[in-house]
């Protein structure tokens, strides 16, 4: 006997996804889910922003890793609460955050006063793209030495984000990366995406990016007050 | 590389939908979109490390690949994306909706006539 079931196995996820959210809506916080591959510099960028909010925006960090508290430790003398999440104590955890993960971190973040909450995936281009966690947005960063050809290899990060942070541009012209064929292949797949280009490491379009956070933020409270 | 949530995830809805708690399952059916980048052969791998401890033990799961397949805003023509660009063939838009390819659906239990008793 057939018995029809259609039920997407990311109903779960997403119910507790939604759960966050009302917690985030609650607390007006706005909350960016910030994804990329190992070692593009989420962590070096977490820290320039936070260093430039520290004072001004009261921000608050889910750090998201396999293994350790390396990254948390980073972020962690920048003023801004901060809490690590280990997919699994043990190795081989898993590859992403998904919603439970964060429900979880709610538990130790007090969302009470932040404006901004900042979740910094797990490092991999594949995965977290599939799994809502709460967030308001999803920023990707992709870095130079990575290459230009990465939208055409993962599109549904590039597809799924609403900002792209370019990252590294300090290294372009040491590395292959074309610039111009990078924009092409990000048009390939997602042609409404936004591209900054920065360099965390010089500081080069921290700016543009803090008011782009500044400008969804408020965009983004617009709409909870009309909701 | 994220197979194994997903695969606990649709034991733990077909197991939810069975019709009776003794229900034998001899097959659980379910649709991945290729754009979600879930492997099927991992997807089986962990349907079989994983089922013989659940009401599922014994059923197969079978996999059907949706292809992704786009709708172009600008000229409304649909087609299928093989190639990576998601960019319309007629047209050459970028503004492409998305009509499959992400899909992460539990379709279907089979279940048999005989009915599991006791031990």
């Amino acid at each position: 006997m057939e018995v029809s079931v259609l039920r997407n196995v990311l109903d779960a996820n997403d119910l507790i996804a939604a759960d966050n959210r009302k917690a985030f809506d609650a607390h007006g916080c706005f909350v960016i889910n910030l994804m990329s591959a190992p070692g593009s510099g989420k962590t070096t960028i977490l820290e320039r922003t936070l260093h430039h909010l520290n004072g001004r925006v009261r921000a608050g960090v889910i750090e998201g890793d396999v293994l350790g508290t390396l990254d948390a430790d980073r972020l962690a003398p920048l003023g801004a609460p901060v809490v690590q999440i280990n997919t699994d104590p043990h190795f081989g955890g898993e590859c992403h955050l998904d919603a439970r993960m964060i429900r979880n971190a709610l538990d130790q973040l007090k969302l009470e006063g932040l404006e901004i909450v900042f979740i910094e995936n797990v490092g991999n281009l594949v995965c977290p793209a599939e799994f809502r966690v709460g967030e308001d947005r999803k920023v990707m960063v992709l870095s130079v030495a990575e290459g230009d050809d990465k939208p055409l290899k993962y599109p549904l990060m590039f597809r799924v984000s609403n900002l792209l942070l370019l990252n590294k541009v300090d290294l372009e012209g040491h590395v292959e990366f074309d610039s111009a064929r990078f924009r092409a292949n990000v048009a390939r797949v997602n042609p409404g995406l936004p591209v900054i280009e920065l360099s965390a490491r010089t500081g080069q379009g921290i700016d543009a990016w803090l008011a782009w956070l500044e400008a969804e933020a408020a965009v983004a409270k617009g709409g909870r007050h009309v909701g | 590389m994220h197979e194994l949530s997903i695969c606990q995830g649709i034991i733990d809805i077909a197991v939810g939908a069975l019709p009776l708690p003794m229900s034998r399952v001899s097959s659980v059916s379910v649709k991945i979109g290729r754009l979600t980048g879930v492997v099927a052969d991992s997807l089986r791998y962990y349907f079989e490390l994983l089922s013989p401890a659940t009401p599922l033990a014994g059923a197969t799961l079978r996999v059907e690949e949706v292809p992704i397949r786009g709708h172009c805003a600008d000229c409304a023509v649909d087609f299928d994306i093989d190639t990576l660009s998601f960019t319309c063939p007629a047209c050459g838009s970028g503004f492409v909706d998305l009509l499959s390819g992400r899909e992460l659906q539990v379709v279907s239990l089979e279940t048999t006539e005989e009915v599991a008793c006791g031990s």
